[in-house]
């Protein structure tokens, strides 16, 4: 007998043991699902930012894809571009995209920036502009256009106007046509009428967390039923050898010595291997990870928020990075930069961010206090320590009333904030590095913004919606292939014309050698 | 070593006959031409595997190391706990927090990832060149060629040293009074009152400067001079040019040297000097003289380079014909020279008894090329030069190859002057000294020091720490010229600009305006110049009408021609030819030293320049060190030959009638037997390291008799010292000349075979057969690769009517409209072998310096190397330089046996290495071909995390900059010095493999913006960092795939060949070889 069962291979002994077999399956099966729950829950780990994987795929087609994008000015296109928009939607649309992109950065419909808020400009020049022999809508036409013109031809609205605003120059529009204006000034004088249903971002962001709760709850689920496997398993294995134990009884045949379930070779021998093998791999995985931080969000030194400035401003992301579109490097905007509006643009008491603007103002040198809305302080360097404390704590204290200013708490706080500010004073604001690629990898925006039209969100996430900027992709190497593999190529170039003549319409970015060594590592 | 020991255990035992290496000539006898490498090859054809024992012998050291190490089962699962916890504790920690810090105000014209290029031109001691500086974020990286200068595009090697001279300990930070830091203010009181004193107690004041090429410095020397009359300003060259200018002066009336062009003259006659490394103007020359080698089938108007020397040189290596003499005997054969041209013409002879038939027909070649040729002597002696003025003036070159009008600027110094300032102030009637940049303590030796003590007050303009800033009381520091504006008129009719790239990194203050000051003028130097120029040079020149516009742009372009001011000057004074008779006087002597420069060193002043001690000698193939060149046969006689195996010399005492000079003796074929040659520039103290201080100084040697600097002697005595002396010589590194291929069924070391490298012919076969010389196996090439390439790939492959088309349309898989393919085309008649292009290498690519020791152990890490064969006779061979780095081969051998394919081809045809995959198995290396690919044995740029554990294993490695030396660390891990490192090129950690990549990152940064300005790719957009430092364009770089490119053009051209490619690696960089301009009269 024993000779037999010697002489069979593994297989055929197990199939003479039908309950042996069904116990090692069942194990396996468990352990397959208990392994297979984890996995589920790193990969949720790795993209619980909403619509992480959709967008992945459709980086250059992000704008249309609706649902799940989360550029708020793109969600309203889609929107009224699906509801076939009336002509009024239309104009309105075209002027909110010529707006946007000419002069978002120093105007706003409705309040005022850099330069006056343009609701109802035209009436305005229409009522006071009529000079020489031209109306005053036809001034304002030129004005846009040629602003310099204008100002020299001696109009006196245009050049009260000038003075009023500081001589700060307007940029010229030379190409803008009559009914790009026409648009443009539509929009101005209508420019809530078919606002943005802020609730649109959150419903779409809202979607992408129901998907994510179902996940985890899925994988909790998963798990609980592979303990219980496990558990029942374990049960019946007892049970099987208690019988087994009776029957020999019964049979009057000699009873092995009882063998403990921790001491069971048979456990060991599966039970090694495997913990062996998931260790293994759960120490590569971790291994893969070091060095990687998505989801980072450090604190900053100045609370600047992407939500307001992005999202709700609508201010392009170039126009403060502007070293994306033709740098390797999309740089960190100088404090010179945000003072291009904040020259004007103060917070207020609401808004809670009169400390942060303030340290862009000591980081640039600049005395908030000053007549004329502030200057720039002539010598920064040889400012005394009390002077400037005094300076920002004035402009600080603008937000309490006086009574306000005597209570101890909010002394301590106001000190607290004239601290921080200080800190900042006449130096580079130290921003916090979110997104470091090893050294070894050499990445290029102007690569991706520029010549591969890679919006920034396709990389960056929902910066639009951050108040505090995380990472959002895992920055892996595979993370970055995968897009090689997928985009598909601009070939509407000279350059691919001249270069390349036998490329497919679908060519992407692998077909030009985007997934080789040394395109990133030299 | 065990592997081998237990091969030749099987051989004993087995008692297999090993096949014996063939000889060379038996090698040879299937070949056009011996080429070979260094003596030993020449002797002895099994060196080869000797010279790979040699490598064992270290690897046996590295063992012994190691094996004191008893490595257990117990400690290895101790040490893999300990990394497994190591790690995970390093994967607990908290990430470090990284800043990203903006600019506080945006920088204009300045994005950050964006080079910016600047024209400027370097000048320091005599030298000059103008480059382009490219900038990232504010600092100077990398010099290239400005081709608009006066420079052609070439960059000369110690101006691309002076960049790493700016990020330096070495430099000193702030002004010093008795070594004590002090503020400005009262260091200019303490210099004004000092000199007050001078000029009321009515003592002299001594200017001490190199020659001075800045006429704004100059001018403001003569501000000083006005506020205190008292001092005079004296100007010294280390490396003395005074009897040339002498002889200048008296023919001429003025002294200065009249400016040469070469690529004018169609016979170039060089006696003793090495004008394509050292001498003048080396740099503008080399542009010039190869702009007349380039030949094709269209041109072949070549001209004909002899040179008559002593020691070779690099003028003498490139010549077409070069005749070896005794130093001694560079006189007879000038004036052997001037007889026979001055009998043919009729003139007034002098009494010789020198007659050398190779001399003589030279001198028939320049009677045969009168007018259109030129005659240049290295001498200092004034004599010798009135006779090639004489000479020149009796071939009628004056006003064609020499110029009459315009005359160089950048040698000044007067050696009479210099002595007369001995006496002075041994006498005691010089109270203090001002000294620039330049070293007398160094370079002037005993006479200096003596007199020195005699000085109340010394002050030093010097922006480094040497041996004479350190002994100076005042030290004013001067900024580095990358850090200032300046100006430079190399020649009488070119004003270059110099403008400042970053902002003084220390406390110093450029030269010119600490003069100003103590002058008691307070105008920035910016405005200085300005005036200067406003007043003196904008009449002189025509191209800009208005200030403002001359201004702006001779700082865009770098430099302005002027119009000459000189009038002609066309009769030679007519000297008395008796004077010159001394030179016809033989010498006795049998044994005579030639003191020369080498081109990286030059006088010392970059001796502790880490990229010029690493860049070995193009001549000698050595690097850290000096040495006695010697005759072969000599050295072999004397029992002085070094121990190749070992890499070790046997060090000689030299003896001269001034001196002695201990140093290593190395054989060098070309030397006349009984002379030997030893360079400047070495020996300095009070370096940073100890390495900068190997070899020992000649100054002390340098004959100053007759008030000039002489630079050969008598050698009295060669006196043996001491054997063992480890010398860095990169000459048998990496030999790709014969190899052992593998092994067969008989043994592990098998047939030897020797390959042709370089290919090469003369001008008259060129001209009858443009295919001369390219020959594979005995076949043209053509022929052979019809052959090769149908034999592999059937009869499609070939097509007699566009051969080349196919080739590398077909066998390299990829047409014109597929893409890109990159490829070099590699002139070897245009490389003068100067080594610009390693040190831009060094630059653009991070590649680290290893230092002395790691080079002799043959670690050394250049990407791109410039080999050195020799043919012919062994007395006086002809030299071939050949430019060898990856190949990037499109059947790479390297690619099939990396086991983590970290090395593989890409589309565009490059061999990559990806370093982050690189396990260092080194298998690639071994088995390439080219021995191009070079580990990376320790972190040199401190690019692993802990730098401290380098030297772990005993192998203390000095230059990984992990031990702190005085004034701080030499190596990349310094700050300081990271600063010159290019951003878009990662730092390779220790343990990888690392090659030329041929720029990529140059490539894709040129396909960016050729998308993002939606345009394709022009030809020669792109320009590899070699080919930048190339003003002669021997390289070329480009798109093969575009049959209109220049690449695909000499691709296509009867001279070019791949080197080895009968083992079909398909290499993407093609070779066109070298014409010599053989036949005589071939002038057409």
């Amino acid at each position: 007998m024993t000779n037999q069962i010697q002489n069979k291979t593994l297989v055929t002994r197990f199939m003479q043991r039908p309950k042996q077999l069904f116990l090692l399956v069942s194990l396996f099966i468990s352990v397959a699902f208990v392994h297979s729950a984890i996995a589920q829950e790193e990969e949720f780990d790795a993209s619980n930012m909403p619509s992480g994987e959709v967008d992945l795929d459709s980086a250059a087609a992000l704008d249309n894809s609706g649902s799940l994008t989360l550029d708020s000015s793109a969600v309203e296109s889609e929107e009224t571009a699906e509801a076939a928009p009336s002509g009024e939607e239309a104009l309105w649309n075209q002027g909110k995209v010529l707006f946007q992109g000419k002069c978002a950065s120093c105007h706003h419909p409705l309040r005022d920036g850099t330069g006056p808020a343009l609701s109802g400009v035209r009436q305005r020049w229409i009522d006071e502009g009529d000079f020489k022999d031209k109306s005053g809508e036809e001034w304002l036409y030129e004005w846009i256009r040629n602003n310099k013109s204008v100002l020299d031809a001696g109009h006196p609205y245009a050049n009260n106007l000038y003075k009023e605003w500081g001589e700060a120059n307007m940029n010229l529009f030379a190409g803008l046509k009559d009914d790009e204006i026409d648009a443009l000034l539509y929009y101005v004088d209508n420019s809530s009428q078919f606002a943005p249903a802020a609730a649109v971002t959150e419903v779409s962001a809202g979607d992408g967390e129901v998907g994510g709760i179902g996940k985890e709850f899925l994988s909790k689920y998963l798990l609980f039923i592979g303990v219980g496997l496990l558990l029942l398993v374990l049960i019946l294995a007892r049970v099987q050898a208690v019988l087994k134990r009776i029957e020999l009884q019964k049979t009057g045949q000699p009873i092995p010595p009882y063998v403990p379930i921790w001491k069971s070779k048979r456990i060991y021998a599966v039970l090694v291997p495997l913990l062996l093998f998931v260790g293994a791999k759960a120490l590569m995985e971790s291994a893969i990870g070091v060095g990687r931080q998505q989801a980072y969000q450090p604190d900053q030194p100045i609370s600047y928020s992407h939500a307001l400035h992005a999202g709700q401003l609508n201010i392009e992301c170039q126009y403060c990075h502007s070293g994306a579109s033709k740098s390797k490097h999309s740089n960190i905007p100088s404090a010179d930069v945000c003072m291009n509006c904040h020259m004007q643009v103060n917070a207020n008491s609401e808004d809670g961010g009169r400390s942060e603007i303030a340290k862009i103002y000591a980081s640039v040198g600049w005395d908030p206090n000053a007549i004329g809305g502030g200057s720039y302080i002539a010598y920064p360097e040889s400012m005394e320590a009390g002077d400037l404390d005094s300076m920002y704590r004035t402009y600080l204290s603008q937000d309490y009333s006086e009574e306000e200013l005597m209570d101890e708490a909010i002394q301590a706080t106001l000190t607290e904030d004239v601290e921080a500010v200080i800190a900042m004073y006449n130096s580079p604001i130290p921003w916090v590095r979110i997104h470091n690629l090893p050294d070894h990898v050499y990445f290029n925006h102007a690569q991706h913004v520029t010549a591969g039209n890679v919006e920034c969100q396709s990389c960056h996430g929902p910066i639009q919606e951050m108040e505090v900027v995380y990472q959002w992709s895992p920055l892996s190497m595979g993370w970055c292939i995968n897009c090689h593999r997928n985009s598909e190529i601009d070939q509407n170039n000279p350059y691919y014309e001249q270069h390349y003549h036998n490329l497919s319409d679908e060519a992407t970015v692998e077909d030009i050698g985007g997934t080789e060594c040394q395109k990133c590592h030299y | 070593m065990k592997l081998l020991s237990r091969i030749s255990e099987a051989r004993s035992a087995k008692n297999v006959t090993i096949k014996k290496f063939k000889t060379m000539s038996e090698l040879n006898s299937n070949m056009n031409k011996k080429y070979w490498g260094s003596i030993h090859e020449l002797r002895d054809a099994t060196y080869t595997e000797k010279y790979e024992d040699g490598d064992l012998e270290y690897l046996k050291e590295v063992r012994e190391v190691i094996s004191k190490e008893k490595t257990g089962r117990r400690d290895f699962l101790k040490m893999l706990g300990f990394s497994v916890g190591a790690a995970t504790v390093a994967a607990a920690c908290k990430r470090p927090i990284r800043k990203s810090i903006p600019y506080q105000t945006t920088q204009d014209g300045l994005v950050p990832g964006i080079p910016n290029y600047y024209a400027s031109a370097y000048t320091a001691n005599g030298d000059f060149n103008s480059v382009k500086v490219k900038c990232r974020e504010g600092r100077p990286i990398l010099l290239e060629g400005l081709s608009s200068g006066y420079s052609r595009g070439d960059v000369h090697l110690r101006a691309l040293g002076s960049l790493i001279n700016l990020y330096d300990h070495a430099r000193i930070k702030s002004p010093k009074i008795d070594g004590k830091d002090i503020s400005w203010e009262k260091l200019d009181t303490s210099v004004i009152a000092n000199l007050k004193k001078a000029d009321s107690d009515g003592k002299e004041v001594v200017l001490l400067t190199g020659t001075e090429i800045s006429p704004s410095v100059s001018k403001a020397y003569k501000v000083l001079q006005e506020a205190y009359p008292n001092i005079e300003h004296i100007q010294y060259d280390p490396i003395s040019y005074s009897g040339i200018l002498d002889a200048h002066k008296e023919m001429f009336g003025k002294r200065s040297i009249r400016e040469i062009y070469f690529d004018r003259a169609d016979l170039i006659v060089s006696v003793g000097a090495d004008f394509l490394g050292s001498w003048i103007s080396p740099t503008r020359f080399s542009t010039e003289y190869v702009s007349r080698r380039k030949v094709s089938k269209e041109n072949t108007n070549m001209n004909r380079h002899i040179q008559v020397e002593s020691v070779p040189s690099l003028a003498g290596s490139n010549a077409d014909l070069r005749i070896p003499l005794m130093p001694s005997e560079e006189h007879l054969a000038l004036v052997q020279i001037y007889n026979h041209i001055a009998e043919k013409l009729g003139e007034e002879t002098v009494h010789v008894s020198f007659d050398d038939s190779r001399i003589a027909s030279v001198a028939e070649e320049l009677l045969a090329c009168q007018g259109n040729s030129v005659l240049i002597s290295g001498s200092n002696d004034k004599d010798a030069q009135i006779l090639v003025i004489l000479i020149n003036t009796m071939l009628g070159n004056y006003g064609n190859t020499i110029s009459n009008f315009v005359t160089y600027n950048l040698k000044q110094g007067d050696d009479n002057a210099l002595n007369d300032m001995f006496l002075r102030m041994a006498n005691g009637e010089i109270s203090g000294i001002i000294i620039d940049d330049s070293n007398p303590f160094y370079n002037l030796g005993d006479d200096f020091e003596k007199a020195f003590s005699n000085l109340n007050f010394s002050i030093s303009l010097s922006s480094r720490f040497n041996e004479t800033s350190r002994r100076c009381t005042y030290i004013a520091p001067d900024n580095h010229w990358l850090e200032s504006w300046g100006d430079a008129m190399p020649t009488t009719n070119y004003l270059a600009s110099c403008q400042p790239c970053i902002a003084p990194l220390f406390d110093t203050r450029q030269r010119l305006e600490s003069v100003l000051r103590w002058s008691g003028q307070s105008l920035s130097a910016y405005d200085f110049i300005r005036k200067v120029w406003f007043s003196e040079y904008f009449q002189q020149q025509s191209t800009y009408s208005t200030t403002g516009s001359f201004w702006d742009s001779t700082i865009h372009d770098g430099g302005v021609e002027l119009k000459n001011l000189d009038s002609e000057v066309k009769t030679v004074k007519t000297s008395n030819i008796n004077s010159v008779q001394r030179l016809a006087e033989t010498s006795t002597s049998k044994m005579e030293v030639r003191f020369y420069e080498k081109p990286q060193i030059g006088d010392g002043h970059y001796c502790d320049n880490p990229w010029m001690q690493e860049l070995a000698d193009p001549i000698t193939r050595i690097s850290w060190d000096n040495y006695i060149v010697a005759n072969p046969k000599w050295v072999e006689e004397n029992n002085l030959l070094d121990n190749f195996k070992a890499r070790t010399y046997q060090r000689v005492m030299l003896k001269t009638n001034k001196g002695t000079v201990t140093l290593p003796i190395v054989a060098l074929p070309g030397t006349p037997y009984g002379s030997f040659g030893i360079c400047f520039g070495y020996g300095r103290k009070h370096t940073l390291h100890s390495d900068y201080e190997r070899g020992a100084s000649i100054y002390h040697l340098t004959n100053r008799e007759g008030n000039s600097m002489k630079f050969t002697d008598e050698v009295n005595e060669v006196k043996w010292v001491e054997d063992g002396y480890k010398v860095a010589i990169i000459q048998q590194h990496h030999g790709l000349t014969h190899k052992t291929l593998g092994s067969d069924d008989e043994s592990m070391f098998v047939t030897e075979q020797t390959r042709q490298v370089v290919k090469e012919t003369t001008l008259a076969e060129y001209k009858e057969d443009p295919w001369s010389g390219n020959t594979i196996a005995g076949q043209r090439r053509d022929k052979w690769l019809k052959h090769h390439l149908t034999s592999l790939y059937g009869e499609t492959a070939w097509d007699d009517d566009k051969p080349f088309e196919y080739y590398y349309g077909g066998a390299h898989a990829k047409k014109q409209g597929d893409g890109h393919h990159w490829g070099l085309a590699i002139d070897l008649n245009a490389c003068t072998g100067c080594g610009a292009c390693v040190v831009a290498c060094h630059a653009e690519n991070n590649v680290p310096i290893v230092g002395q020791e790691e080079v002799h152990r043959g670690h050394e890490m250049n990407w791109v190397r410039i080999d050195k064969y020799h043919t012919g006779d062994e007395d006086n061979p002809d030299v071939v330089f050949q430019l060898m780095m990856c190949q990037h081969c499109d059947n790479a051998p390297c690619e099939n046996v990396c086991p983590v394919a970290a090395t593989n081809h890409s589309s565009e045809g490059l061999n990559q290495m990806t370093y982050n995959r690189c396990i260092g198995t080194r298998y690639c290396a071994n088995n390439c071909p080219y021995k191009v690919r070079r580990f990376n044995w320790f972190d040199y740029q401190g690019a692993d995390s802990f730098s401290d554990r380098e030297g772990f294993w005993g192998l203390d490695n000095d230059f990984d900059g992990a031990r702190s030396h005085e004034g701080g660390q030499l190596g990349m891990h310094d700050p300081l010095r990271r600063m010159v490192l290019n951003p878009d090129v990662t730092i390779r950690s220790r343990g990888v493999i690392e090659k030329c990549s041929l720029c990529v990152q140059r490539i894709q940064l040129a396909k960016l913006e050729a998308k993002i300005e939606k345009r394709g790719l022009d030809d020669e957009t792109i320009r590899t960092a070699c080919q930048t430092a190339c003003g002669a364009d021997a390289i070329v770089f480009g798109d093969t795939n575009n049959q209109q490119s220049e690449v695909f053009k000499k691709w296509s051209d009867e001279r070019a060949f791949g080197v080895i490619e009968e083992i079909h690696t398909l290499p993407s960089v093609q070779y066109l070889t070298k014409v010599r301009n053989k036949t005589k009269k071939s002038q057409t």
